[in-house]
């Protein structure tokens, strides 16, 4: 057993007695509202034994306060949220994502639009951990899922800093801040998974992070072919929108798609010539600020801006279980000729 | 009484010691520079708050740059620029 007094995180004490943690917890703000398991000694260590590294070894700096992720903060905040030793890897795989620059976690943490970063995960780990790609995979019932995600934003409150009403400023933020995170359903799907397009080996296991602020339904219970089932989800697609796009494909829509000869690729280059922003019915305000946001497009009345400045910035992923309803999940940020003010990331697990 | 001991879960930050810039005691013939972060209202103030300067404290010059997009640091090449030509700054901070 670990000698607790390497650990070096202070030490709180209250009544023995779960509901007194969780009262204190919720006074302090460092939990999301949900019921926390209480972050003893024990709990830790045994989360810091599942993994090779040392407790100060630092992941990264979470911003706004650019403080430091160690293994040991991690580990608590892995045993606050519900996580299971195992997911460990996993969870320092997300933290190293999150503090990359370019998701530029400082801005998803601080913005008025209330991000989640969600979480894509890829690879054998899914079958480990039993992470859910399948019936309900968006939804409750899976405690990877739901730990793994809500471990993100616990990591985002508590080493970051960023507090509703103080830091964060979300106006209203939405559900995926309590957790959102699943895993691609790589079985059912006709295409290379995510991961794979991204360079990674088939077998090897990925975390990809990527800003989330809503989720609209691409429901399509009738179209029989994929011209018909792309056009629908292109006009859920349609609006400002940021620097990448997430379509959430449902094994049943995916096969049809597949069916008739789309890669993922054409999936993208489809959605990408159709769904798009029209300049022409907005408020002369609102048209007189997009002129001057994007003045590389010189754009008029006439100008369309597409969902992302490139096919390749939509993320085609699929995930599911029976029926036609897939889902468009909006990236909160801005496409800027210098790349964008937010981009998505993807690291390996490493054991 | 039996107690439940558990670990906190913030990090601590480290302040770094830095020492503030020395200022200066007026903007008359000073260069001055303004950074706008390019929301609608945040231009309109900043230009009104350009032309007061201006009007009221006659500095050298005043060098006015809108970021590209607010949701982010201004760009290295921007910063680089307000750094090495300007005597003072005015910006603003969220949050």
């Amino acid at each position: 057993m670990m000698n607790f007094n390497t650990l070096q995180a202070e030490r709180i004490e209250v009544g023995d007695d779960l509901w007194a943690a969780q009262e204190y917890f919720d006074e302090k703000g460092w939990g999301d509202g949900l019921p926390i398991i209480p972050p003893t000694e024990e709990r830790v260590a045994w989360m810091l034994a599942a993994v090779k590294r040392a407790p100060q070894d630092v992941i990264g700096a979470v911003p706004p306060r650019w403080a430091q992720a160690t293994v040991e903060k991690i580990a608590i905040n892995a045993v606050m949220a519900g996580c299971k030793p195992e997911y460990m890897p996993t969870l320092i795989a997300c933290v190293e994502a999150i503090t990359e620059p370019k998701l530029n976690l400082y801005a998803l943490q601080a913005t008025t639009g209330g991000p989640a970063v969600m979480i894509i995960i890829n690879g054998p780990i899914r079958r480990q951990l039993n992470v859910n790609g399948g019936a309900n995979a968006l939804g409750e019932g899976w405690r990877a899922n739901a730990t793994i995600g809500r471990f993100v934003r616990l990591i985002q409150r508590n080493v970051g800093g960023s507090y509703p009403g103080t830091t964060c400023k979300a106006t209203l933020g939405w559900p995926g801040k309590y957790s959102i995170c699943f895993g691609e359903n790589e079985e059912a799907s006709p295409w290379e998974p995510l991961h794979v397009e991204r360079g990674f080996k088939a077998d090897q296991s990925t975390v990809t992070a990527i800003s989330a602020d809503a989720s609209i339904r691409a429901s399509d219970l009738d179209s029989t072919k994929a011209v018909g089932i792309l056009t629908n989800f292109a006009q859920r697609m349609e609006g400002p929108s940021g620097p990448e796009a997430i379509m959430v494909i449902c094994p049943e829509h995916a096969k049809i798609i597949a069916g008739d000869g789309f890669s993922k690729m054409d999936v993208k280059k489809f959605v990408w010539q159709r769904a798009a922003y029209r300049m022409k019915d907005l408020p002369d305000e609102t048209f007189y600020q997009r002129v001057k946001r994007r003045s590389d497009l010189k754009l008029t009345r006439d100008s369309v801006i597409p969902v992302t400045d490139k096919p390749e910035d939509i993320l085609v992923v699929v995930a599911g279980g029976d029926g036609s309803q897939s889902q468009y999940i909006h990236v909160w940020g801005q496409s800027t000729p210098e790349g964008g003010s937010t981009r998505s990331v993807s690291k390996r697990i490493e054991a | 009484m039996a107690t439940l001991k558990f670990l906190d879960p913030r990090a601590t930050v480290n302040p770094q010691d830095r020492t503030l810039a020395p200022g200066v005691d007026s903007l008359e013939g000073k260069v001055v520079g303004i950074i706008d972060n390019g929301q609608a209202n945040s231009t309109t103030m900043f230009q009104e708050l350009a032309n007061l300067v201006q009007e009221r404290f006659k500095p050298q010059e005043v060098i006015f740059r809108t970021k590209p997009t607010h949701m982010q640091g201004a760009p290295k090449a921007m910063m680089e620029e307000i750094v090495n030509r300007c005597d003072a700054v005015i910006t603003g901070l969220g949050a």
